[in-house]
């Protein structure tokens, strides 16, 4: 069985994504006070959903990289030929 | 909703500033009959015992035994009634108790303090005026009288004999109506602009008889010669209500009142449609009807901001909290992904009934169907007993309490004359009492 190796660099660009993912799940949740007229308050208060979102972003995200990393074999090979 | 509306609504101390588990509060301001039943009037009668009789041990007279019975500061030492075997049933609940069968020598025994009367509502207005005459602290069931000349003469007694009277207005007593109506005070649910009201219930309103004969005397609220039917039953209790909400009574009232179902030889309607008009427009419309009791018991009471069913406990605002911005953002991307592009929309949506749940009033609501007869669980009616027992003992009246009764009396008595002479009744000047918490 091959064994899956997670560099230090490979952590860090995982973090790096989860964080970015967090601070656009922030900019969304400000967007939908500003959008919706809602209270200031709900910049704490609604921590859970902003986790929530954070998490959903990035496995969308994660999705469309395994996506992209699983074609991208196949062009490769077109080119070699 | 203001800082101010929702700290009302959030108040879980409420039945402790009512005055029920002690302390003082402006709820006993407002609403000062309370005071006969605060810890501090608890204090004040401890160890005391209020000396009773019960006049009238029917269903009503023997389910107010039951909530005497849990009081300490009580003994029942006459029980009267001109039917044996209702006599019978209660001396089973009051073995020690002297009987009577005719309620002029129960006022004559000089050890009863006072007395509660659960009679037939014909017999109402005589024995509570003997009763105040003869230096009788009285406790009467609502309504006060079928005659309105005969409510007038029993405040008219009341207030001359200096006695203690209380008429059997239980919701005056009620936590969710009490809450309920500091909230409608408070603005809450904005300004009144109009109140629903409604009792439904799907039976005959029969009693069982043991001999034909007795069918006029144990079914007595079928007949007009003793009893006017659905609206001194059941609407006194709700017009009590409507006009404590708006601190006003109505100035006119008309209606139509049938029997259309049970059609069994009774005298009384078994339903009733009303309108009453108060000086400011808003109107109070009252329905009632035995035969379909899908809707059960309510008084609705509708503001521009808010709804208030005291009944069910709950309120509702007309613009409730709204979601999140984030949930409503993120319901917004749903939509735009996932939503059928409209081509053309239609130009009006039908105003089908609001789907809002709203909140409960109080955090231990005690809603009920209103289907029972004779009285349910914490509806107020112990805090009533054990109120009057309290004035029994020190001698002070409930305030505010008679005038409440009065003026729901003399409303439901308009109301029938409304309907039987199908005409618009304007409220009877000679009729007005002072009462300062009526505008």
């Amino acid at each position: 069985m091959k064994e899956i190796v997670l560099t230090t660099e490979r952590q860090k660009r995982e973090l790096f994504i989860l964080l970015g993912c967090f601070i656009g799940a922030i900019g969304l949740n400000i967007l939908g006070i500003i959008m919706y007229h809602t209270a200031w308050k709900e910049l704490y208060t609604q921590w859970f959903a902003v986790l929530l979102l954070t998490f959903v972003i990035y496995f969308i995200i994660l999705f469309f990289r395994l996506l992209y990393f699983a074609v991208r074999p196949l062009f490769r090979k077109g080119r070699t030929r | 909703m203001t800082f101010i509306e929702k700290k009302l609504i959030d108040r879980r101390s409420f039945l402790k500033d009512i005055g029920y588990l002690g302390g003082a509060s402006l709820a006993l301001v407002t609403f000062p009959w309370l005071n006969a039943c605060t810890a501090t009037a608890r204090k004040e009668t401890a160890g005391e015992k209020a000396k009773l009789a019960i006049i009238g041990t029917g269903s009503r007279g023997t389910y107010h035994i039951g909530n005497l019975s849990k009081l300490p500061n009580v003994e029942i030492i006459a029980l009267c009634d001109n039917f044996e075997p209702h006599l019978k049933q209660a001396s089973a609940l009051v073995p020690g108790a002297k009987l009577f069968a005719d309620y002029r020598e129960v006022l004559a025994l000089p050890e009863v303090q006072g007395v509660l009367i659960a009679t037939p509502l014909d017999q109402h207005a005589h024995i509570t005026i003997d009763a105040l005459k003869a230096g009788k602290h009285t406790f009467c069931e609502k309504a006060m009288a079928l005659k309105m000349e005969d409510c007038l003469a029993m405040y008219n007694t009341y207030r001359e004999s200096g006695k203690v009277l209380y008429i059997g207005q239980q919701r005056l007593f009620d936590p969710k109506y009490i809450r309920a109506m500091e909230m409608i005070h408070s603005g809450v649910i904005g300004e009144i602009t109009d109140i629903r009201s409604y009792w439904f219930r799907n039976n005959d309103w029969r009693r069982p008889l043991p001999d034909p004969s007795l069918e006029r005397k144990i079914n007595w609220r079928l007949y007009k010669e003793y009893s006017g039917g659905l609206m001194t039953e059941l609407a006194s209790h709700q017009l009590q209500v409507a006009n404590w909400a708006m601190k006003m009574i109505p100035e006119s009232v008309m209606g139509m009142g049938d029997i259309i179902f049970w059609k069994d030889g009774r005298e009384v309607f078994d339903s009733v449609n009303l309108i009453y008009r108060y000086s400011n427009g808003v109107k109070l419309t009252y329905e009632s009807n035995i035969s379909n009791k899908f809707n059960g018991l309510e008084v609705q009471i509708l503001g521009h901001k808010g709804t208030l069913e005291p009944e069910k406990g709950k309120y509702y605002l007309e613009d409730a909290q709204p979601a999140p911005g984030i949930m409503q953002l993120i319901n917004q991307i749903e939509h735009n992904v996932f939503d059928r592009i409209a081509i053309a929309g239609p130009s009006w949506v039908p105003e089908t009934a609001s789907l809002n749940k709203g909140e409960y009033i109080l955090p231990q609501n005690n809603a009920h169907d209103g289907s029972s007869s004779v009285g349910v669980a914490g509806d107020g009616s112990e805090q009533l007993v054990e109120a009057f027992c309290n004035s029994v003992i020190t001698g002070k009246p409930a305030e505010c309490l008679v005038e409440e009764a009065y003026y729901s009396s003399i409303l439901s008595l308009l109301g029938i004359q409304a309907m039987e002479e199908k005409t618009l009744k304007i409220f009877p000047e000679e009729y007005k009492i002072p009462y300062s918490k009526f505008v």
